[in-house]
């Protein structure tokens, strides 16, 4: 259970390793905030999806699957899109397009396909979680370089003044590409680079604490990487 | 806005996979012989404008006010899908050589989000249905575009060296941010050669 878990951070980030849910890492990751919203939503869905459907494995013919599980998500995403309205506009506004398009996110109707259908709940929260964790993570990290050289701030919160760390020699004459889309394709590009350095790197030494380790120097070599690249 | 202009903004400026960055599930298994990127992405193209015409319609005259709009995303989800369901299997009979390549790993589904948000972004827009049509076009023109370019190019970088750290889908988004590079700057140049 807790390897149901962990898979999905490292070993199988959604991300950067099996590839899927990319579209939204690619479009909200400008601004930090926005990202590690949109990956709650993401895992609050895959956990919603995940319980309901592993819940019911024995009910759904086999033939209803797709339609059954599209069916749920989008009542689900409709959920997430008002509740997203009422509380925060700014961000739902920011958002735009990419809150409804939970309802088609490869992710969560790859794991609500595959694994909900053939595990118990408490394996399927588990695997929910890691996948969302490893989700946020991922679209935290885009977002954290993107926004640092694109436009030199760091955005903890949507309200303005509050939360909002601006570098003093970036913020002033940011490389304003890197907040467009190229900046998202040229990061996740070398961030996926430079993920798979990381793991050839750990697969090789094989020690048993080697992610946390790894983790911090690929912060850095990223930064350079980033920097270098555009 | 003028017919030229929505063709210029869905097809280049705005550009689905380059600029709004969806559909990225079949882009990066692009089909390796031309003619079957250009078969696929036709399916799509075709998809594309039906749906658009379909949703205008609905969501401009049938599903208003508070309650029934919130039926919106189920609605064009069920109907973009069972369209995508009724392309492939159409495709599958009529011209068995060509199969859809696109949805490898996920029949049909794969090509979902780039219809989808076609869909959302031509609804948000003050459109008439007309106008929202040739918008959906114009965004699969797009698609069209974007899936003959990422194909020939990989089929030229699986004969370079690439370094093994970035073979295979880092080197595909890279190329695609160099790509996307020509598309922001033509929103520029061309939009104020327009309208300036």
């Amino acid at each position: 259970m807790l390897q149901d878990f962990s898979r999905g951070l490292f070993t199988r980030n959604p991300v950067f390793v099996v590839l899927i849910g990319l579209c939204p890492a690619l479009a909200v990751t400008v601004q930090f905030v926005n990202a590690v919203v949109l990956g709650a939503c993401v895992t609050g869905a895959l956990l919603c999806m995940g319980l309901s459907v592993s819940l019911l494995r024995n009910f759904i013919p086999a033939n209803l699957r797709i339609p059954a599980v599209l069916i749920m998500l989008t009542a689900l995403t409709t959920a997430t899109d008002q509740l997203l309205k009422a509380t925060a506009p700014v961000l739902s506004s920011r958002l735009g397009i990419y809150v409804p398009l939970i309802a088609v996110n490869c992710l969560i109707l790859g794991r609500a396909g595959t694994f909900a259908f053939t595990h118990a709940p408490g394996r399927t929260v588990a695997d929910a979680l890691g996948m969302g964790g490893g989700f946020t993570l991922a679209l935290g990290l885009i977002a954290f370089f993107r926004e640092l050289i694109g436009s030199g701030t760091i955005t903890f919160f949507p309200a303005s003044g509050y939360g909002l760390i601006a570098l003093p020699g970036l913020a002033d004459s940011p490389a304003a590409v890197i907040a467009g889309p190229v900046g998202a394709f040229l990061t996740v590009g070398l961030l996926m680079g430079l993920f798979n350095v990381v793991r050839a790197v750990g697969n090789r030494r094989k020690a048993a604490r080697r992610t946390s380790d790894d983790e911090g120097e690929g912060k850095t070599e990223g930064e350079a990487e980033g920097r270098t690249g555009p | 806005m003028s017919v030229f202009s929505i063709i210029i903004t869905f097809a280049f400026t705005g550009n689905i996979v380059f600029i709004q960055c969806l559909g990225w599930c079949p882009m990066l298994h692009p089909p390796k012989k031309t003619g079957s990127a250009i078969g696929s992405a036709c399916a799509v193209v075709f998809v594309m404008t039906c749906s658009t015409l379909v949703s205008q319609v609905v969501g401009r005259y049938l599903l208003v006010g508070p309650v029934l709009s919130s039926f919106r995303i189920m609605c064009f989800v069920l109907m973009v899908t069972g369209f995508l369901f009724a392309t492939e299997r159409a495709v599958r009979r009529f011209w068995p050589a060509l199969r859809l390549s696109l949805g490898a790993s996920i029949p049909a589904v794969s090509a979902n989000c780039a219809v989808l948000g076609t869909v959302f972004m031509s609804l948000k827009n003050d459109f008439s249905p007309a106008e929202g049509t040739l918008a959906g076009f114009a965004s699969g023109l797009g698609f069209l575009l974007a899936v003959l370019l990422m194909s020939s190019i990989r089929e030229r970088l699986d004969l370079e060296n690439v370094p093994r750290a970035l073979r295979g889908a880092p080197i595909a988004f890279i190329t695609a941010g160099l790509i996307s590079l020509g598309f922001v700057a033509l929103d520029v140049a061309l939009l104020s050669h327009i309208f300036g």
